[in-house]
């Protein structure tokens, strides 16, 4: 026959068959079915060849698969019974082995809930892929400021250049409202004006009302079921009125059901964007800045020709100016959550920092990597009291990966009775991490599939990998040498094991150091010097012009106050509600002639007297001296950047005013804004207009009183309530999710030390147990107890000594790389790294002792005799 | 030892017949040229199984050849058991048949 005629079946099929036919180390059968298949390929033709090959396959499978399964099951069978045979017979084993992992895993659950939770924020919203918000981007010189909202027409002007948006919505905030609360009226700052399509971008439930009718009427308004329960008492209150002191009477068309906590879309109200359009006559006008922007595109959207095609609107939003450089850019509504720390003005609910994410779920690893070297380094402890049965198994014929398979089952089995045990400690620490983490997590979403699967295999790999090593460690035994009792791999054993205890060790140690690092680095910030005393401080709002106008004569009755102490007021107050905002100004008599961009806020002359700020050169601005109001104070910061050598006396010209303003003094720096960020250049200029906050310090505890006392005067100029704010109280609610962190930092690493100092107390106990012979001999000759317990405890010092060389330095960088996000850095102390590691010998010595003298005070006889 | 069936008798059969050259491929050839009907490779791999178990058959590994993709044929021969069990099953088959007229059985109504 002429080989070039001859056919190869298909491989794969040929592979398949292959596996399911007998006749192994021959393959005589797969010769047979290719000398068929080249019969019927030149009888019948390829495609005719191929379906037979795979007939033939078909017809051969459902018995091999049948044999193949029982065959399986019924070795899982046995596995399984000497699995928890073994877990029964070695309690103390299995109980080090299940609980380490039980409080893994549950710690493991509990982040991971968090994560998920996180993850899936703003997934309500069925579009959500396709949701895009405007970002506008303002570079200028050396201003580089990103914002969450853009001008006014900007949204239309896109959506009529470009195609591939479908829809827009606009949301405003138009200051804060005052909406009618009881008898009087109350600010909230809870709501948006938006545009209709609202409700066909986004998806919100109704409760009451539907979405295609709500904002039909000019004066409608929506509210959530707890908006509706605090205005008006009751949730069913569609066609009731609700009072707006600004906007007039509008009616409740709508009530939706309480927001979800996972999207950065909160309120209580929301008003149609056509009242201000009403009211002010102001659409379209590209002056008007404050608008957040979301454009829907349409299915299938290139994201790059989209974002391409945004030039459309440069012209506008430079407004003709050629050094202007700025552009609107896009963030996907899966990266508002995350990804939006440097914007201004964003109104961000729950805002979330993926790097927060990372460091759970690095904390995860680690605290099941130390689980599972529990088990692995238990397991390997123990290998040799398996030994024999592995002996025997292969006697009677098991191969190599049937034994690695039998030691695969029990840890599965163990990581899956830990896996029920942690999930019912996670079920009762649940509202502990609530708390902690300021999320309103449950268990339901634990029942997703998805969720179910990732968990399974969760299971799946921890007990895989953590008895990996040993299980190939064990089926590696010949059983000749095992049987005869030849300890021919007691030495490499030793090695090994004592590197797991190292690593152990270290790991340990490096969580120790890095808690006590994180920990550090918050409490600086909580007490870090601001550069201003801000306790006792309240801050008000200032929302009418009664009081502007009034202010000299509200100020004397302020002061009147029993230990009211110094009344200021000012544009803007350090961290708070109203972000501080950027000037462009030129330094007159200077070489750089550019316009150059600092943080400025308007002040009195008793600011920096009521916060306490240091002047460090020149004087405050007085009213004694002539020009009060052209002067201007700035902070060291400015004064470097400014590069002037004496800055007093210097004139700055101020854009926003358009005024040029003396400098009078230089103040220390102080912190305004988030610690995260480098102090930023600031100038303060007086200017009576635009006063928008009091700041009020007292001496005295009773703070009620004083609020009490301020709120009666505050009734004589405005009919609002005021809202206060106590500095100290702000600036620490601007570190919340760092303090959330830091706790749920400090409980995993407080786990993760828990677990592995149970897998040291498991290790040291069975290390002991194996050298009872020894101690036996040895106390029968005469040796003290002391003596033995040097003997014993010199294995682990040893490895202690090690695991601590090799955690300093890793924890050094982990703690490096962290602080790296913060601005101001703590110094850690060398003397922490040696605290760690003496609170790490601490553990080993008591396990160690405790152990020692357990086997010092049994009689050797007993000890002698076994066997 | 039971009689053998149908398919092992025919199997025995062919691969007496074919002699020297009895694989899987050539024994399936021959019982369906004889019989008419096509038997399958894993209709014949059953019974000879079955039949190399209880001692009917041996096999060894013989030369490969390219329209086999360069793999061994696994050429069967009977045993002596084997050879018993047919002529056991001839006598059987013999001794049935003797008195049958196969014109009476074709023409019967």
């Amino acid at each position: 026959m002429v080989s070039g005629n001859h056919k190869k079946p298909p491989k794969t099929a040929e592979r398949i068959l292959k596996r399911l036919l007998p006749d192994k180390g021959w393959d005589t059968p797969l010769g047979d079915f290719e000398e068929d298949y080249n019969e019927v390929y030149k009888n019948s033709g390829r495609f005719q060849a191929a379906l037979w090959y795979f007939m033939q396959i078909l017809k051969i499978s459902p018995d091999k698969i049948r044999n193949e399964i029982q065959r399986t099951f019924m070795l899982i069978q046995n596995y399984i019974k000497i699995a928890i045979r073994n877990l029964l017979r070695n309690k103390f084993h299995s109980f080090i082995n299940v609980a380490g992992m039980a409080i893994g895993l549950s710690c493991s659950i509990l982040i991971f809930l968090f994560i998920t939770n996180e993850i899936k924020f703003d997934h309500q919203h069925t579009k959500k892929d396709r949701i895009y918000r405007l970002i506008h981007h303002e570079k200028y010189g050396n201003i580089d400021n990103r914002y969450a909202i853009t001008l006014e027409p900007v949204g239309a002007q896109l959506k009529s250049e470009i195609p591939e948006i479908e829809d827009i919505v606009r949301l405003n905030m138009f200051g804060r409202i005052s909406v009618k609360y009881g008898e009087s009226f109350i600010h909230t700052g809870n709501y948006f004006f938006a545009d209709d399509s609202f409700f066909d971008v986004f998806d919100f439930n109704f409760y009451k009302g539907s979405k295609e009718s709500v904002f039909d009427d000019l004066r409608s308004v929506v509210l959530t079921r707890k908006g509706a329960v605090k205005y008006f008492g009751s949730d069913d209150i569609v066609g009731e009125t609700l009072q707006l002191d600004r906007w007039g009477d509008c009616k409740v068309t709508g009530v939706l059901e309480d927001l979800s906590e996972n999207s950065h879309l909160n309120f209580e109200l929301l008003l149609p964007m056509k009242i201000i359009s009403d009211n002010y006559g102001s659409e379209g006008n590209w002056r008007n800045f404050g608008y957040i922007t979301y454009l829907l595109l349409k299915e299938g959207s290139d994201i790059k020709s989209v974002e391409d095609k945004l030039s459309v609107v440069n012209e506008q939003i430079r407004r003709g100016d050629q050094q202007s450089e700025s552009v609107i850019e896009l963030q996907s509504m899966a990266d508002i959550h995350f990804y939006s720390g440097d914007l201004l003005y964003d109104r961000n609910y729950m805002e979330g920092n993926i790097e927060y994410i990372y460091i759970l779920s690095g904390l995860v690893l680690i605290i099941l990597f130390i689980a599972c070297f529990n088990y692995t380094n238990l397991s390997v402890a123990k290998s040799g009291s398996r030994s024999r049965e592995v002996g025997i198994r292969k006697v009677v014929g098991a191969k190599k990966n049937q034994v690695v398979n039998q030691f695969l089952v029990e840890s599965i089995i163990v990581t899956l009775i830990a896996f029920f045990i942690g999930l019912l400690f996670a079920r009762f620490l649940l509202p502990v991490f609530n708390e902690l983490s300021g999320r309103n997590l449950d268990f339901s979403s634990l029942g997703n599939f998805d969720i179910v699967i990732m968990l399974a295999v969760l299971v799946l790999v921890i007990g895989f990998f953590s008895n990996l090593y040993p299980s190939l460690f064990l089926s590696a035994f010949r059983p000749v040498s095992v049987l005869r009792g030849s300890s021919f791999i007691k030495s490499s054993k030793a090695t090994l094991r004592r590197t797991l205890v190292v690593i152990q060790f270290a790991l340990m140690i490096a969580m120790i150091i890095v808690t006590f690092a994180a920990s550090e680095q918050m409490d600086y910030i909580s007490r870090k010097m601001l550069g201003f005393n801000e306790e006792q401080i309240i801050t008000l709002e200032i929302n009418s012009g009664t009081i502007r106008r009034n202010w000299d004569t509200m100020k004397e009755q302020l002061l009147q106050i029993p230990d009211v102490t110094e009344v200021s007021i000012s544009s803007k107050v350090p961290f708070g509600r109203q972000s501080i905002t950027n000037s462009k100004i030129k330094l007159i008599n200077s070489q750089n002639s550019n316009m150059i961009e600092s943080r400025f806020f308007t002040v009195d002359d008793d600011f920096i007297k009521l916060y306490d700020i240091p002047i460090a050169s020149g004087r405050n601005i007085s009213r004694e001296y002539g020009k009060y109001d052209e002067s201007i104070l700035i902070n060291e910061t400015a004064a470097g950047m400014f590069g002037w050598d004496d800055p007093v006396g210097q004139k700055i010209f101020l854009e926003s005013f358009d005024a040029t303003y003396t400098v009078t003094g230089v103040v220390k720096d102080f912190h305004f804004e988030s610690l995260h960020q480098r102090i930023a250049p600031l100038i303060l200029p007086v200017r009576d207009e635009q006063m928008d906050y009091i700041s009020i310090r007292f001496n005295s505890e009773k703070t009620g009183e004083v609020v009490s006392n301020v709120t009666t005067i505050h009734k004589n100029y405005d009919k609002n309530l005021p809202e206060f704010a106590f500095v100290d109280q702000t600036f620490q609610r601007l570190y919340d999710s760092d303090r959330k962190m830091k706790s749920i930092f400090e409980y995993a690493a407080l786990f993760s030390i828990i677990i592995s100092s149970l897998g040291l107390f498991g290790l040291s106990s069975y290390l002991i147990e194996q050298r009872k012979k020894e101690i036996g001999i040895r106390k029968v000759l005469g040796a003290s107890d002391i003596s033995i317990y040097k003997i014993v405890s010199k294995e682990f010092l040893y490895s202690l000594l090690i695991a601590n060389i090799i955690a300093w330095p890793t924890a050094y960088y982990a703690v490096k790389t962290w602080m790296e996000n913060f601005a101001y850095k703590v110094e850690i102390s060398i003397l922490f790294y040696f605290i760690s590691g003496f609170i790490a010998l601490l553990i080993v010595s008591l396990t160690v002792t405790i152990h020692s003298v357990k086997s010092t005070r049994s009689n050797p006889v007993e000890n002698i005799k076994y066997e | 030892m039971p009689l053998l069936t149908r398919a092992e008798e025919l199997i025995l059969l062919a691969i007496w017949k074919l002699n020297e050259d009895a694989y899987c491929v050539s024994i399936r050839k021959k019982l369906s040229s004889i019989t008419g009907d096509n038997w399958s490779l894993g209709s014949i791999y059953m019974p000879i199984e079955r039949m190399v178990k209880n001692g009917l058959l041996t096999s060894y590994i013989s030369d490969s050849t390219p329209e086999r993709g360069g793999r061994h044929k696994r050429i069967y021969t009977l045993t002596k058991e084997g050879r018993k069990a047919l002529v056991r099953i001839y006598a059987v088959n013999s001794e049935m048949w003797s008195d049958i007229s196969l014109l009476k059985l074709e023409t019967e109504k």
